[in-house]
């Protein structure tokens, strides 16, 4: 979708304001650029409307070099919502909606529709049409300037800091409702901040700049996982780092380090013996240096106990795994995609360090909403 | 009382051929103004460097008496109505051409720049951004320009151009007050009047949006 090809902008005087970028980004991506002021985030913004030109390299929207393009043609093309929202104060809010559109020389009904149909999108009435944006709420003026960028339906929008002049509690749920506008109409974004809290709540990819240069591309959770380097980690901030640990943990940090096991040469009774004791209806099969083998459960037991009586032939060795430094996250969504009862967690080598059954999920989800406990004691 | 009655007797309809020829003056001069200066003060936002050395110029022109202008103008164009507009207009251009200029220049930068990433091309910009906001300070210009030109106007009459001046140069010349009143008088009203009028005009043109900010503020 938008892809930067060795892209640098150098001013009069030889200024590099952005230094040899190579970047790709897929369709329907939120990306946000983000550094210290003076980094390079908006120009390197700008230079994808062409409002500032790159001096070396090129920038490809789905594999068409601007360069190639008229700059007015491309611009119509692609959404922007400044910072100071910049809607025009002599239009009214239909006006300012439809202005793209009018650019584009669409009929004025089709127009009309359109900014109604947009304004529906963020809970905001029809009677605002005829209204005239010092009327409105910063927040709704906002609203407006995003309505704006998407009016001719632009599948890329360029956003500079627009939420930056409101206030918190206007701004968080102006985040919230674009977020969501995003995701249902698959938008592409580029978003320029220099809010940290921002970025990690609406990024799908955070790309971090210092002089002009990339310091780091990735996800949210990548970025606050593996910080590129101490730079990185002091604009993140060790609060922020702190933060975002209970929702990055580790397999490791939940699993139930002693799950119950036996060893391929027991016989099925002791085997049945043992998950009574235990009270559990499986257990996971161990070779001698506690590598996986397999589990066996109880339904096994009863199918086999006449033909087989080692636990080595009854076994069942394709199952789930995962390692142990494996996200949370992912390993809650496999278990209860595939409504499996545990997972057991193997080490690089395969072998078993724990298991994570539902009650550790509970322990999650417990933990999440009273977020007191500390999970260690209970699981 | 019955001195007026005599004069308005007397010299009525001479006197509204006068008033008529004098707005006729003043109003094509400043026509003329408004088409020269409205379009160049636009350029000139777009050269700041070339801006300050026009305003310079014109900054002295303005200060040049007008009776010389006029007087300097009768070699170059003759005598009558053409030189007195001419004259006139030079005078118009200034106030107008000036508020053009910063009307244009404090349009805030960020809806300039809003309008270039939406695709506007430099004409769209002119015409849907920038002449709107602008319109109430152009408007102030091509006022008091006019109103100005309309007192101006009666020097005219010093070189043909004929108009209200006609009468106070007369009653100048042979002592008689009643003609300085005759002349002075109505140039005043239509001073009143144009200014009025333009004031309407002003509030017509000005966007809606803006009046009601104007309000709100």
């Amino acid at each position: 979708m938008l892809k930067f090809d060795h892209v640098s902008k150098i001013y009069k005087g030889g200024k590099r304001a952005v230094t040899d970028l190579c970047l790709e980004f897929d369709k329907g991506e939120f990306i946000v650029f983000i550094g210290p002021s003076g980094c390079g985030k908006t120009t390197t913004m700008k230079m994808i409307n062409r409002l500032i030109e790159p001096s070396e390299g090129k920038i490809y929207i789905d594999g068409k070099d601007i360069m190639q393009q008229d700059p007015v043609r491309l611009r119509r093309e692609i959404g922007y919502v400044i910072q100071q929202i910049g809607l025009f104060p002599h239009m009214t809010i239909q006006e300012n909606i439809s202005l793209v559109p009018k650019l584009l020389k669409w009929p004025e009904e089709k127009r009309k529709n359109r900014a109604k149909e947009l304004l529906s999108l963020v809970d905001m009435t029809p009677d605002y049409l005829n209204r005239y944006p010092h009327e409105l709420s910063g927040g709704q003026q906002q609203r407006i300037g995003v309505l704006r960028a998407l009016a001719a339906d632009q599948p890329l929008i360029l956003m500079d800091e627009p939420f930056g002049a409101l206030d918190p509690i206007t701004r968080d749920s102006l985040q919230d409702e674009f977020k969501k506008l995003q995701k249902k109409l698959g938008k592409t974004i580029v978003f320029v901040t220099h809010d940290m809290d921002e970025a990690l709540k609406l990024a799908d990819k955070i790309v971090i700049l210092r002089d002009g240069q990339l310091v780091q591309c990735g996800t949210p959770d990548e970025i606050l996982l593996n910080p590129a380097d101490e730079f990185v980690e002091e604009f993140i901030g060790k609060e922020r780092l702190v933060q975002a640990r209970p929702n990055i943990q580790t397999v490791k940090q939940i699993m139930n380090p002693n799950p119950i096991t036996i060893s391929r040469d027991r016989s099925l009774s002791e085997a049945i013996q043992l998950m009574k004791h235990h009270r559990v209806d499986s257990l996971l099969v161990v070779g001698e240096k506690r590598e996986l083998k397999g589990y066996i459960d109880v339904e096994m037991i009863d199918q086999k106990r006449k033909k087989a009586s080692f636990v080595a032939d009854a076994l069942e060795p394709e199952m789930f795994t995962v390692g142990q430094d494996t996200l949370v996250r992912d390993t809650v969504r496999k278990i209860l995609k595939k409504g499996m009862k545990y997972v057991p967690v193997v080490d690089d080598s395969n072998h078993l360090v724990g298991i994570v059954t539902r009650a550790s999920l509970v322990d999650i989800v417990y933990d999440s909403i009273w977020g007191e406990d500390d999970l260690s004691q209970s699981v | 009382m019955d001195m007026f009655m005599n004069f308005f007797s007397q010299y009525g309809t001479e006197m509204l051929f006068k008033t008529w020829e004098h707005l006729y003056i003043s109003f094509i001069a400043a026509l003329l103004g408004i088409v020269v200066a409205v379009p160049l003060g636009i350029a000139l936002t777009r050269t700041p460097k070339m801006a300050d050395a026009v305003m310079g110029v014109l900054g002295i022109v303005q200060t040049f008496p007008s009776f010389a202008i006029l007087a300097f103008f009768i070699p170059l164009f003759g005598v009558g109505k053409v030189p007195a507009i001419i004259a006139l207009f030079f005078y118009s251009v200034l106030p107008i051409l000036r508020n053009t200029y910063t009307g244009v220049k404090d349009v805030n930068s960020s809806l300039l720049e809003a309008g270039r990433g939406m695709g506007m091309t430099g004409w769209e910009r002119i015409w849907y951004v920038e002449v709107p906001l602008a319109i109430p300070v152009i408007m102030a210009g091509i006022r008091l320009s006019t109103v100005y030109l309309i007192g101006w106007a009666t020097l005219a009459s010093y070189i043909g151009a004929g108009g209200l001046g006609d009468y106070i140069f007369s009653g100048l010349n042979l002592y008689q007050p009643e003609f300085i009143i005759a002349g002075a008088i109505p140039v005043t009203i239509l001073a009143l009047l144009m200014d009025l009028v333009l004031g309407k005009v002003e509030n017509w043109v000005t966007p809606n949006g803006m009046k009601k900010m104007k309000e709100a503020a």
